[in-house]
């Protein structure tokens, strides 16, 4: 829901950089969880390279890295919302 | 209430410490190196040559007794020299250890099985878990039929460590399938490779990789039986029972190496102008590791104690390793956070430990496999909420 608001901002043409950033955050930390959890369900069989689970969770794990990581995210929120820049 | 160490305890540790730093540690960029080209990190060879290297430091079978030429530790030193082996992502271990339950081979086996295992000679592997069976290890089906004074083995075992190096393996197998695992229907088997099972890699999230075994007629001999016919599943949950304090003891170490370089790192890296540690956000992950791993350190250290007390280690060894594991996996994940883009490299160790770490949380009894012990001891009114001070 997030991301699709998101996109509807875009289409709108209106401001989404903040909505954007919480998009990422969420979207990003869930993946590793839902990952994680999944691996967790299948236990051994999840660690070994014939089923995929383990590689969605390498996969997920880098976005909450790149293209801001989730502390920057929340910074970048926390001045949207607060107006207080807390870095930089 | 003492929380110290003995001076035996801190000399020992101090030796260990000493010892991986100056002869394990060097070979790190090595096995970086080797692993990103898809080889072991170090040979089975090198790996000799480094315990044969530790047998003169004095480190030499930690659990071993005199009698076999070991050290013969307390539980508490060996999870102390565990925590210093995990400081270093080296695959190394000191030399001189057999399974646990190799010691109930009786005088022939242990000259055929036990003696050369702790010398390095042979190397073992132990194998209960199937396809088809591995929490509820009770549901195992792989069968041995007697025929005349030999056994034929038929079925197969998947996950098991050191099955693709080892020699021989113990096996665990349904000898009678009417009495059922519990009621003495599995027996433990010392099945040679040169007797024709076959072993297979298997490729896992982490480093190196654990083996399935396929036994099809492999005839063993009646006198290969380890212990009595009927005690197999009992060996085997003797076997697993060893290592929890000691899998979460190795976790600390590498979470201790990797929070220092966590802590480094953030006071050396700068961002808009200032370091990284001093954004409250960095600091809270160090906080939080911190008080973590303090708390899994005196956790796994209270188990390992229990074990040197008499006491029955099964619960409080339960919560060690349910809390270590998860520790470990939240602990890599915040180093791997607080170094951004570069924790996700191969040039660093830390994407390795954090492949690894997520393994703790499923081999040797899942979290739900302790959870469940834990919670039953309870309930049943076998343990008490507080455990020894209770």
């Amino acid at each position: 829901m997030l991301t699709w608001r998101v996109a509807d901002l875009i289409d709108r043409h209106e401001p989404f950089a903040t909505e954007a950033s919480m998009a990422k955050l969420f979207a990003s930390e869930a993946a590793v969880r839902s990952a994680s959890n999944a691996l967790q369900v299948f236990g051994g069989y999840g660690y070994v390279d014939e089923t995929p689970v383990g590689k969605y969770l390498r996969d997920a794990r880098v976005t909450t890295l790149y293209e801001g990581t989730s502390q920057i995210q929340h910074l970048l929120i926390g001045r949207a919302l607060t107006g207080v820049n807390a870095f930089g | 209430m003492d929380f110290s160490l003995t001076d035996e305890e801190k000399a020992i540790r101090d030796t260990a410490r000493a010892f991986i730093r100056r002869e394990v540690m060097p070979l790190e960029q090595e096995v970086l190196r080797r692993e990103r080209a898809h080889q072991p990190g170090i040979t089975r060879d090198e790996l000799r040559e480094l315990q044969l290297k530790a047998k003169e430091f004095g480190f030499w079978g930690l659990s071993t007794p005199e009698e076999h030429g070991g050290m013969n530790l307390s539980a508490v030193a060996q999870s102390l020299i565990w925590t210093e082996i995990g400081r270093t992502f080296v695959p190394f271990r000191f030399g001189g250890e057999a399974d646990n339950i190799l010691y109930y081979a009786n005088e022939s086996q242990k000259a055929e099985y036990l003696i050369p295992t702790i010398e390095g000679e042979r190397i073992s592997c132990f194998a209960i878990t199937e396809p088809g069976a591995g929490s509820d290890a009770a549901n195992i089906k792989l069968s041995a039929r007697p025929d005349g004074d030999d056994w034929i083995l038929n079925g197969e075992k998947t996950f098991i460590t050191n099955g693709n190096d080892a020699d021989f393996a113990i096996v665990v197998a349904i000898t009678d399938k009417e009495k059922g695992v519990h009621g003495g229907g599995s027996t433990a088997f010392l099945v040679d490779r040169s007797m024709g099972w076959k072993s297979e890699w298997i490729q896992v999230m982490g480093e190196g990789g654990p083996a399935a075994l396929v036994f099809d007629n492999v005839r063993v001999p009646g006198r290969n039986i380890l212990g009595e016919v009927g005690q197999g599943f009992q060996l085997g949950m003797q076997w697993i029972g060893k290592g929890r304090y000691i899998i979460p003891s190795h976790a600390i170490g590498l979470c201790e190496r990797a929070l220092q370089m966590a802590v480094d790192y953030a006071n050396t890296r700068e961002t808009f102008g200032s370091k990284i540690a001093s954004y409250q956000a960095i600091q809270w992950m160090i906080a939080d590791s911190e008080t973590e791993l303090e708390a899994a350190r005196w956790l796994i250290l209270r188990a390992a104690w229990t074990v040197d007390q008499g006491m029955d280690p099964r619960h409080s060894s339960s919560m060690s390793k349910l809390f270590g594991a998860r520790v470990a996996n939240d602990i890599i994940d915040r180093v791997m956070q607080i170094h951004g883009g570069m924790g996700y490299t191969r040039e660093l160790p830390i994407e390795r430990w954090y492949r690894y770490v997520r393994l703790l949380r499923i081999f040797e009894g899942t979290d739900e496999m302790q959870r469940l012990i834990i919670s039953r001891d309870l309930l049943r009114g076998y343990t008490k909420i507080g455990g020894h001070l209770a």
